[in-house]
């Protein structure tokens, strides 16, 4: 697929170079493309319904990644503004000369709404993508009940985290973790987001940044050390609820589940900010509600733990004043603010107030985007396709006990290097 | 009030003779009076509890031709042609009469509907694993009211009309009165209330037209209240009868302003594949219109890859002119999920 879509995407780039530049629009209504559907696709509808220019269409896929490359391929069908969630995807537009940079104005309402973490600067100085929509991953849910009951109290390292589990583990019936993978063709993804999590705050960032541009190998003592960690704390015996059975059949969205019993299967829950929207209707959220949450601790207590994100970034695919404007709209607080009264929208932007959001949840969680000293986006979104599936299917034949750990990390050193 | 009025004035003008002594006597023979009510009322719920019984197993095994048997039984038309014919004569003793049986058959016949589901009726959480038999029953538009409407002037016509009375059954089966009320008490029982309330939707449409259209023919063939002073009143039933058609009128406007919107759909879709891709045919096509917004399902084949789902998507909604959420299963194992906007 990975080979496919480069191929496509390298394709277009040559039919783009030789037409001279990347397209001017046409007279038409503007085209926007995206991964988003269903709600969403009414949520980002109702954005581009503000936009007080040009008419604009929306059209969103489940295949987003396949049906964009064709697009772009097609020449004809080409969006001229879309919404990508994955990094490595960006860079290979960049690459082949699909994106257009982003206007001054542009700029100037990314450098003066956004978090400085949250966006970047392309190798020739061009800012070519806008962190439109984000969402927090590190995030260790509880309930509260249950911990004043029990006494126990958040960790605030990971040291402190470890000693919890134990307790929990030793003193009562409650699993540790709650804890599932099984997502269909992207099983697998909530242990990569764990193994990432703890890289992060084991070995820091510079080694997570090296690790996902391929400098440092899986089977480095540094990496294979997260993946021991990750298998201590939440897969050894005992430790996730219904074992390890439950972890590779149960669906990821139904992994929380076992919280929320009148007498709870498991005691924590780590899951991204999206998991609101799993819990059950009327959950409260908050130190005096039904359940809260910590950010996962890092290796010392004096350090803010770092923040693994991910989310979906506005990219122009052709140029001209009006998307131009568009995409100034997008990077607007009025972008922000269109979407974050609707619900299920965190953002790092720096210029939409907490009240605006619809849930002080969200705005919660977008305060911690701003305010984090060290983020990083999700390294699985960021390796390309080819490792990512190796990653994802590598880990569950893992888990399952089909590999043993020094086998996986010297398959997944194959598949990068493949 | 007035224009009603001056319809009643012009029918009396149309209709110079009074019906005959065995006319009136087939009218005053609907429901009797005195000590044969009780042996009636015996008889009527017996047959009421059979019919929604016949009705009740009909809907649920989806048998069309069981549900006309259960028609034939019912004895529903009786009261509601004894309340037609009080409305005009105004006779309030045979109207109070009329009405309380009525509501005595309708809550009887809801209750075996609801018996007969619980007993037979299984689980059923989608309303689209309903038999066709009932869910035809829970969407009434304006087409069930002109069936009424005809059906009620037809009674109106036999009724005071002996050598006609064979013409009855016909008109029993053409309105239909007990299986939509065994329609409710099913879908009552299986917690579908927004079925149910349709479902009794299309009974007092049934109800009200019979009602008003019998009304009507019958002042028509010449009957009227005894006592001149009674014509006021009979003309403020009239009234009364004609606000409960209008007053049903509306929600079955929306209904089939809802099926015409959903045809429209339909046939945009089946357009839309065919200029997508002409080697892909469509198996299955479940097609609504929610609010503004179509929500088709397609189940397609194909040879070989289809073009792009996005690209059907935004033909749909060019043609539909609207939002469009499209849900795609190719050759059965492959699933496509697109909105546009």
């Amino acid at each position: 697929m990975k080979h496919v879509v480069a191929g496509l995407i390298v394709s277009a780039s040559v039919l783009a170079s030789c037409a001279g530049s990347v397209p001017e629009p046409d007279s038409g209504p503007i085209t926007v493309f995206g991964p988003w559907v269903d709600g969403d696709a009414d949520a980002i509808a109702d954005v581009l319904d503000g936009f007080g220019g040009a008419d604009v269409r929306y059209t969103g896929s489940g295949d987003f990644t396949t049906d964009l490359a064709d697009r772009i391929a097609s020449g004809v069908d080409r969006p001229d503004v879309a919404f990508v969630p994955q990094p490595a995807l960006i860079d290979e537009l960049i690459t082949s000369g699909d994106l257009v940079p982003f206007s001054d104005e542009v700029v100037t309402s990314i450098t003066e709404g956004f978090a400085p973490g949250s966006w970047s600067r392309a190798e020739d100085g061009s800012v070519y993508a806008l962190p439109y929509r984000s969402n927090v991953k590190s995030l260790v849910w509880y309930r509260t009940d249950v911990f004043t009951a029990n006494g126990w109290e958040p960790p605030s390292t990971l040291h402190e985290l470890e000693a919890l589990v134990t307790e929990i583990e030793s003193d009562t019936d409650i699993a540790p973790w709650c804890f599932s993978i099984s997502a269909g063709s992207e099983t697998g993804w909530p242990a990569t987001d764990w193994i990432e999590d703890l890289v992060l705050r084991q070995s820091g960032p510079d080694v997570y940044d090296e690790w996902v541009t391929g400098e440092i190998s899986f089977t480095d003592r540094r990496i294979q050390r997260a993946f021991e960690t990750f298998h201590r704390l939440v897969l050894s015996q005992g430790r996730a609820l219904g074992g390890r059975q439950d972890v590779l059949q149960v669906e990821v969205a139904r992994a929380g589940d076992g919280l929320f019993t009148t007498e709870p299967g498991c005691a924590m829950y780590k899951q991204a900010s999206f998991a609101t929207s799993w819990f059950p209707d009327g959950t409260s959220i908050g130190p005096d509600g039904d359940v809260d949450f910590v950010v996962l601790p890092g290796d010392s207590v004096d350090d803010m733990p770092p923040l693994l994100v991910a989310g979906t970034s506005a990219v122009q695919l052709a140029g001209g004043a009006e998307v131009d404007d568009l995409v100034d709209y997008l990077a607007s607080p009025d972008g922000g603010r269109a979407w974050a009264r609707r619900g299920s929208y965190v953002s790092a932007r720096t210029n939409v107030e907490p009240d605006r959001y619809y849930r002080g949840i969200e705005a919660r969680f977008s305060e911690l985007l701003q305010t984090a000293q060290v983020t990083r986006f999700d390294a699985s979104d960021q390796f390309d396709s080819s490792l990512r599936r190796a990653v994802l299917g590598g880990i569950t034949s893992w888990i399952a006990g089909r590999v043993t750990l020094d086998e996986l990390l010297a398959s997944l050193d194959d598949a990068a290097s493949g | 009030m007035t224009a009603l009025g001056t319809i009643a004035r012009w029918l009396e003008s149309l209709t110079p003779s009074s019906p005959d002594d065995d006319a009136r006597a087939a009218v005053d023979e609907l429901i009797p009076v005195g000590p044969e009510l009780g042996a009636y009322v015996r008889r009527f719920c017996a047959l009421i509890a059979l019919s929604s019984a016949i009705a009740s197993f009909g809907l649920l095994a989806d048998s069309g031709a069981v549900v006309i048997g259960a028609m034939l039984v019912a004895p529903l038309m009786t009261p509601i042609m004894g309340a037609a014919a009080a409305t005009v004569t105004a006779d309030n003793r045979r109207l109070v009469r009329a009405l309380a049986i009525i509501a005595l058959g309708t809550v009887l016949a809801i209750v075996v509907g609801g018996l007969m589901s619980a007993i037979a009726g299984g689980t059923v959480v989608d309303v689209r694993a309903l038999p066709q038999e009932i869910r035809s029953r829970t969407f009434p538009g304006l087409l069930d009211l002109g069936i009424a409407i005809s059906a009620g002037a037809a009674a109106g016509y036999v009724l005071p009309r002996r050598s006609a009375v064979s013409a009855l059954p016909g008109v029993g089966i053409a309105v239909a009165l007990v299986p939509p009320l065994a329609t409710v008490g099913i879908t009552a029982e299986l917690g579908l209330s927004t079925e149910a309330r349709n479902a009794l939707l299309l009974f007092v449409t049934n109800l009200a037209a019979i009602v008003f259209a019998a009304g009507i023919v019958l002042l028509f063939s010449g009957f009227r209240p005894e006592v001149r002073t009674s014509r006021g009143v009979l003309r403020a039933r009239l009234a009364l009868t004609l606000i409960l058609v209008l007053l049903v009128a509306i929600p079955l406007t929306l209904h089939t302003q809802s099926v015409l919107s959903d045809q429209r759909l339909q046939n945009a879709v089946v357009r839309s594949v065919e200029a997508w891709d002409s080697d892909v045919r469509i198996v299955e096509n479940e097609s609504d219109v929610v609010g503004d917004r179509a929500d088709v399902q397609l189940l397609l084949v194909g040879r070989g890859e289809p073009r792009p789902v996005w690209a059907l998507a935004e033909e749909i909604r060019r043609r539909f002119g609207g939002p469009v959420d499209l849900r795609v299963l190719y050759q059965g194992n492959e699933s496509f999920v697109v909105s546009a906007r």
